[in-house]
């Protein structure tokens, strides 16, 4: 039960069983482990979503969450909980891999002018990764032109995706932008302000997934890349197992899979094989 | 040519695509039909045999790897009993698998230990160690003093002294010295040893 705030406002403080609750919640229903530790940082956003709904108690707000049938304060609640700080051409080393290495490998099995490659950033956060995916493409490799490539982002934050879709920026996250790509992709909005020029914007697909929802997942098909890095690390063992069978079935056979550098395929599944560029270690979905 | 934006139909048309020919069969000649056979039994508590002879006898690794995900979903105690035969099968990718699986459902792989303990075949001891060192010691740590205290294999005890060097209990120090003397024509047991007292002294 949560007790009463002694700061002496209305808000309620939610108590280590109410956490601990939560967090067995919320793990079933995004496969987002979260660590009951980090109290600093579940009290304040959960006691924050109590207040904007005025429950009562903590039991009442679970009430809503799990039985409000449009979803809305169980979204409000994962755009609270997940994290989405990041920036342009972050590990940018996986890009290099994939305009030298991965999409030549690609296009070797594809027909030029018939056969799209499909990339999937996913989580997109705000649009920092699928922006860097697609202005590597057009920037490094030479056979773009032959292809038509859809690169598809998705995130599990409608909050996130909004901000993905406008492709407002502040410097922090263009900081390891080149000032030629900057002007070239970016327009200015005022002092440290840029947003994404409106052709790159357009040719990007944000859309809502839940990669712990199969239906979800199973819309995704015929993939040739998927980015998902710094994901998993969030998930527990069975939800990390389940996430790689779901990616497993979205890749076509030969689609790499690249990971955050803290993160390791070998250590999830063993459906997958290592292929070790000289740019970056990635999972190869195998051809048969 | 170039950057294209994917709409939702195409996406949906690929997976439709995906979705269309023949119906997927566990005996389907195509592992990935037989793949889809496995993933639509998930969620199923009757499922369990079913998946458990697919791990069998299926020996593509798409197709079991499905099979172990799904059992590991279940997350019942019939799930967690049927994998932990898997555990003296000859096949060691699938003796790993099924360890995988058991430690992905702790709560009811950890009544199962006290039985895969007392196994006539050290290999299943040794994976019963290895599982409790992939569960909470807090629930695991009591097993595995008592079969410190009599178990007789040499192997499973190299594996028992790593066990016991992180579970963080005090007894396990006497345990260990018992073990080093138990065996005293093994070197590499008595370094296991250390190696896991000086641990538990760390810790």
């Amino acid at each position: 039960m949560a007790v009463p705030n002694p700061a002496g406002d209305t808000r309620l403080r939610v108590t280590a069983e109410d956490v601990t609750a939560f967090c067995d919640f919320f793990y079933k229903k995004t496969g987002i482990s979260m660590d009951a530790g980090r109290r600093y940082f579940i009290d304040r956003r959960l006691e924050d979503r109590i207040a904007a709904n005025e429950c009562r108690t903590f039991r009442e707000y679970l009430s809503l969450v799990k039985f409000q049938p449009a979803g809305a304060e169980m979204q409000a609640l994962i755009n609270e909980m997940t994290v989405n700080e990041t920036y342009f051409f972050r590990e940018d080393y996986q890009f290099t891999c994939l305009t030298r290495r991965m999409l030549d490998e690609i296009a070797a099995r594809k027909e030029p002018g018939l056969d799209r490659i499909r990339i999937w950033s996913i989580p997109c956060s705000t649009g920092e990764e699928p922006y860097s995916i697609a202005i590597s493409i057009l920037e490094d490799w030479p056979r773009a032109s032959e292809f038509d490539i859809e690169i598809i982002a998705s995130d599990i934050d409608t909050r996130a995706l909004a901000r993905a879709r406008q492709g407002i920026y502040q410097a922090r996250a263009l900081h390891r932008v080149p000032p030629r790509i900057r002007d070239n992709y970016f327009r200015p909005l005022g002092k440290d302000s840029w947003q994404v020029v409106e052709d790159l914007r357009e040719s990007i697909d944000f859309s809502l997934i839940n990669v712990s929802s199969p239906t979800q997942m199973a819309r995704m098909r015929n993939i040739d890349v998927i980015f998902c890095r710094n994901l998993l690390i969030y998930f527990d063992d069975l939800s990390r197992r389940q996430t790689a069978e779901h990616f497993f079935d979205a890749l076509n056979p030969g689609g790499f899979v690249a990971l955050g550098h803290s993160e390791s395929m070998s250590r999830i599944s063993n459906i997958f094989v290592p292929r070790k560029f000289p740019e970056a270690l990635v999972h190869q979905r195998p051809f048969s | 040519m170039g950057l294209l934006k994917a709409r939702d139909s195409a996406i949906a048309r690929a997976a439709d695509v995906a979705a269309e020919g023949d119906l997927p069969r566990l005996d389907h000649p195509d592992a990935p039909m037989r793949r889809r056979a496995v993933q639509a039994l998930s969620g199923d508590p009757a499922s369990v045999d079913t998946l458990i002879a697919v791990i069998r006898d299926d020996a593509d690794n798409m197709v079991r790897q499905a099979a172990f995900v799904a059992l590991a979903g279940l997350n019942t105690g019939p799930a967690a009993q049927g994998v932990a035969a898997l555990l003296s099968e000859a096949d060691p990718a699938l003796r790993n698998g099924a360890l995988e699986t058991l430690a992905a459902m702790p709560e009811h792989a950890a009544p199962l230990l006290e039985p895969l303990g007392r196994h006539d075949d050290p290999d299943v001891r040794i994976f019963a160690v290895l599982l409790a060192g992939e569960l909470d010691y807090a629930a695991t740590a009591d097993w595995l003093l008592d079969l410190g205290a009599r178990e007789r294999d040499a192997n499973v005890c190299s594996n028992l002294a790593e066990a016991l060097g992180g579970c963080g209990r005090g007894e396990a120090v006497a345990v260990l010295d018992t073990i080093r003397a138990r065996f005293p024509e093994e070197p590499f047991l008595a370094f296991a040893v250390d190696t896991a007292l000086q641990r538990l002294a760390e810790d």
